[in-house]
């Protein structure tokens, strides 16, 4: 009982960390996916129902994406195929964070980069554009749903993060943060067009969120290379019972 | 519309994505034909042009069965993850209910049309994937929901119900890119117009487009499409030809010239004869063509189909092998099981099945949107190969409107150039050669009136023979080159001797050659650009005229030709290409007279001039319905593209197959991996031959 009051409370720390992310990325959220909020709150029936429904479909891909990078993580760990799968994943994300803070900054991104997401895009698209002529509140679910599975940098950053932490819970919690964190940025683009408005504004926030996502992923680079503790040290004792000393993370089993 | 199920070898062409396809395809309950359920499920969403508001009861149900089956998948991983012995068993038991709880609706949402179908291929005792997936989530399904209710035993949900879901997603985006596939031949069919404005006793009265006759007059107001092929009769404009020549300048028609169905009037009203209509219109006929060569089998797909014959029952064996194996020797039923599903899963020849005919069906696409129509796609695999182009002079690598420049008369006079005139253009006007347009046009220019013709022989390559009646006198008309002149016994007169690089045709009658009509033909402009473009290619480029050879080589030289065949007879020309056919090469003509035919039949593939005759462009494989030339070292770029991306995708789909079935039998991989697996790979072989949509650039 004790064990398990300890572990609910060590799923505030991936939520936080999730949530900072998704906060941090809201500026790059509103021009990736503000257009769709826009488009869903466009019909004047049932209006806050189609974007709440459409903020949750989008929540449930997170969720779900989160538990499964984390699953493919704790697959990796155990097969003991990468013995530092988790420092190296660690590494990934942060090197990732940093490279989408970077282009949010304003620097050209490797044209690799981009068409990997033009190509993940394609069949994203090719499923939400039937979606975009559904008008039932359902469809704004739906639509939610598959934005969802964009192909975000911030996303595959936080889900390489996941991946890392290695434990479904924790990959749940910490995309159920993403999607609440960028929540607030849709809810207002869809109520007022906010940021698709004043671009000044939007150009600003993309410079400050740029500098967050920056911080955020040279802490998880240097994590990654063991020159910072993991920040889920904590989680770590508190499920520590469940596994054997091999699987532990390197950070853990000393 | 018969709901019956077709026979497996009838054509039929999906009313989604518009591929022609054999087979029963997708037995749709509406009783339309569906090439697969992606097809179908999209029509229901976006409907076609009968249907326009989007079902909300398909959303709703695919939107439903994913969302059920992504809950099922997520408790599914805590339960991998996270020990019984943490959760707790209640926890566990409470889990499993729930789990089935959400599992069963997301059966009966996904599964039905799996099911559905999977019935209605045993009743016409075939099997392919959908009975196979039906089977496979079906039979993972039960297992589980027995274990929940006894109580004990691994449960699947998480399986069954995702695989249904990837397998639906993976239908749904297969049949979107087909659909990008035949959007060139829907572009086409957007030409033809709806409804037309027919003079009727002075009267313009709005008609159908499919209700205009032979003979009708029709108006076309600017902004309108022309409803059939005709002569303009009144009226000057802009026609736009883009939809089935490529060719985006509008051409400036009037009085006397030639319109075909679905161009666009761009500024003026014109006032058309109609003499095609329906089938026979050239837009209908383009069509047509279009959709035989998409449905025609290159020989590398007649392969695969072999192959794909007998790779679904090898399947079957490898799955019931892998069961017996993990069961019987093994002693590990439920890993058997696993092993057996993955095979099953990831062996679906969809990658295999779409190699060869999509990357076909989008470069005959693309080629039509160009104006280029290739008949088949045997003919496709074929223009890769190509070593050698024989290339026509007069109207392929020049624009075939000569013109007169100076006739020569053994009485040197002007009435006597006149009359001399006169008899030539009667006789020509029997030819559709372009001497003989030149001549005709001449003295249409000089108004000189024409006499009557009876009796005309065309000797291809040669010259025309006839009676021609004038003036209240009837008398034997030749036409032709020397050669022909000689042929026929007649000598030509010092005085009538030209020199030069000119092109010359000999008028004889009354037994004598009495005059020489001096032509002009400009090479087109981008005649040379396109030979540097077939050289560079590794294509060696030769020139076959029927000219004389000074003729000939002025022009080759002109746009960058060192090899020049001159006065060839039709005979000489396939000579000439069979020689080169013989000596191991792989030969392609271009050309667009009568002469020619013969050689463009002989050629591996013959590409006809659309402005040429009808019979070279039978007797062709490709038809150039612009008269841009570097069209020809394009289609030569994309027929390569698409031959690697067949031989990509073809590598892809069978090394895949290979790797993965391997892994399946093993018992390595797991049926939710394999699922996405086989949808990586159908994504993976239609974006590799999307890229021909847009590769090769240009023309």
């Amino acid at each position: 009982m004790l064990q398990r009051a300890r572990e609910s409370r060590t799923m505030y720390t991936p939520f936080l960390v999730g949530l900072a992310a998704g906060l941090a990325a809201q500026p790059h959220c509103l021009g990736m996916c503000g257009g769709f909020p826009v488009y869903v709150a466009q019909s004047p029936r049932r209006r806050a129902v189609r974007q709440a429904l459409f903020i949750a479909g989008k929540l449930f891909t997170y969720v779900f994406l989160g538990g499964l990078a984390a699953f493919f993580g704790s697959v990796v760990l155990r097969a003991g195929v990468l013995p530092e799968a988790r420092r190296l994943l660690s590494t990934l994300a942060g090197a990732a964070m940093a490279l989408v803070a970077l282009g949010m900054i304003g620097f050209r991104l490797p044209p690799v980069l981009r068409g990997v997401g033009a190509a993940l895009s394609e069949p994203i698209r090719a499923v939400a554009t039937p979606l975009l002529k559904g008008g039932e509140p359902v469809s704004a679910f739906g639509l939610g749903m598959v934005v969802g599975f964009f192909p975000c940098p911030v996303t595959a950053a936080l889900l390489l993060q996941c991946a890392a932490w290695h434990s479904v819970p924790t990959g749940l919690a910490a995309m159920a943060g993403m999607g609440v964190g960028t929540a607030p940025v849709l809810l207002a683009a869809g109520a007022f067009g906010a940021g698709l408005r004043w671009p000044r504004l939007r150009q600003v926030g993309l410079k400050v969120a740029a500098v967050v996502v920056l911080l955020l992923g040279l802490t998880t680079l240097a994590r990654g290379s063991g020159l910072l503790p993991c920040c889920m040290h904590a989680n770590h004792a508190a499920v520590g019972a469940s596994h054997s000393a091999s699987q532990m993370p390197s950070c853990c089993q000393q | 519309m018969s709901s019956s199920p077709p026979s497996t070898a009838q054509r039929q062409i999906c009313r989604y994505c518009s591929l022609v396809f054999r087979g029963p395809g997708y037995a749709a309950p509406d009783g339309h034909a569906y090439c697969c359920y992606g097809c179908y499920l999209i029509q229901r969403i976006v409907g076609g042009s009968t249907e326009s508001a989007p079902s909300a009861w398909i959303l709703a149900r695919l939107g439903v069965g994913a969302f059920l089956a992504m809950n099922v998948m997520m408790v599914s991983l805590v339960l991998y993850t996270v020990s019984e012995r943490d959760l707790g068993a209640n926890t566990v038991a409470v889990l499993r209910w729930l789990m089935l709880g959400a599992s069963t609706p997301a059966m009966l949402v996904l599964g039905g049309p799996f099911v559905g179908n999977a019935v209605r291929e045993i009743a016409t005792r075939r099997c392919s994937t959908d009975s196979l997936v039906a089977m496979g989530s079906f039979a993972a399904y039960g297992v589980s929901a027995y274990s929940v209710v006894s109580g004990r035993g691994q449960v699947y949900f998480d399986t069954a119900t995702m695989l249904l879901t990837l397998v639906t997603v993976g239908r749904f985006l297969e049949a979107s890119t087909r659909s990008r596939t035949s959007r060139s031949v829907r572009e086409l069919l957007e030409a033809e117009p709806g409804g037309t404005h027919v003079l009727r006793d002075g009267q313009e009265v709005d008609v159908p487009a499919a209700d205009v006759r032979v003979g009708d007059l029709v108006v076309v107001r600017p902004g309108e499409r022309i409803p059939a092929d005709g002569v303009v009769t009144s009226g000057s404009s802009l026609v736009e030809e883009a939809a089935f020549s490529g060719e985006p300048r509008p051409r400036p028609c009037s009085s006397g010239d030639r319109v075909y169905g679905g161009s666009l009037s761009c500024d003026g009203r014109l006032v058309v004869r109609a003499e095609a209509v329906g089938s026979d219109a050239l837009l209908a006929r383009v069509l047509q063509m279009v959709d035989e060569a998409q449905s025609s089998r290159a020989p590398v797909e007649l392969l695969v189909d072999r192959i794909a014959r007998i790779f679904t029952p090898a399947v079957w064996v490898l799955a019931a092998c892998s069961l017996g194996y993990w069961g019987v020797v093994a002693h590990n039923v439920p890993k058997g099981a696993m092993a057996a599903l993955a095979v099953l899963v990831v062996a679906c020849p969809c990658a295999l099945g779409l190699a060869t005919p999509l990357a076909t069906c989008l470069a005959i696409g693309r080629c039509a949107r160009a104006g280029v129509l290739v008949r088949s796609g045997e003919v496709l695999e074929q223009l890769p190969r190509v070593e050698r182009l024989f290339v026509d002079k007069t109207g392929t690598l020049t624009r075939g409107t000569m013109s007169v420049a100076r006739i020569v008369c053994a009485e040197a006079d002007d009435e006597a150039a006149n009359r001399a005139l006169a008899l030539l253009a009667t006789l020509e006007s029997g030819s559709e050669h372009a001497i003989a347009r030149a001549v005709v046009a001449e003295a249409r220019a000089r108004e000189i009136g024409l006499g009557e013709l009876s009796e005309f022989r065309a000797v291809p390559g040669r010259g025309a023979a006839g009676r021609v009646a004038l003036g209240g006198r009837s008398t034997t008309v030749m036409a032709g080159s020397s050669g022909f002149m000689r042929e026929v016994g007649l000598a030509i007169p010092p005085a009538l001797a030209i020199d030069g690089a000119d092109t010359v045709t000999y008028g004889a009658w009354d037994g004598m050659v009495r005059a020489a009509v001096v032509l002009e033909d400009e090479a087109r402009p981008e005649a040379r650009s396109a030979v540097g473009m077939l050289a560079g290619q590794g294509i060696r480029v030769a020139m076959l005229s029927g000219d004389r050879r000074d003729v000939a080589e002025k022009l080759a030289r002109q746009v960058g030709i060192s090899d020049v065949r001159a006065e060839c007879s039709p005979e000489a020309k396939v000579a000439a290409v069979r020689q080169a056919a013989d000596v191991g090469e792989v030969v392609a003509m271009v050309g667009d007279g009568v002469n020619d035919a013969p050689a463009l039949a002989a050629a591996h593939v013959g590409m006809a001039m659309a402005a040429g005759t009808d019979l070279a462009r039978q007797s062709s494989g490709v038809t150039l319905l612009g008269d841009e030339l570097t069209r020809i070292p394009w289609l030569f770029d994309l027929a390569r593209a698409t031959y690697r991306t067949i031989r990509r995708n073809l590598a892809w789909a069978f090394g895949y197959n290979m790797v993965a079935l391997t892994a399946a039998c093993l018992g390595m991989l797991h049926p939710l991996l394999a699922a996405l697996l086989m949808l990586f790979s159908s994504v993976a072989v239609s974006g590799s031959s999307l890229r021909l949509l847009h590769e090769p650039k240009g023309p």
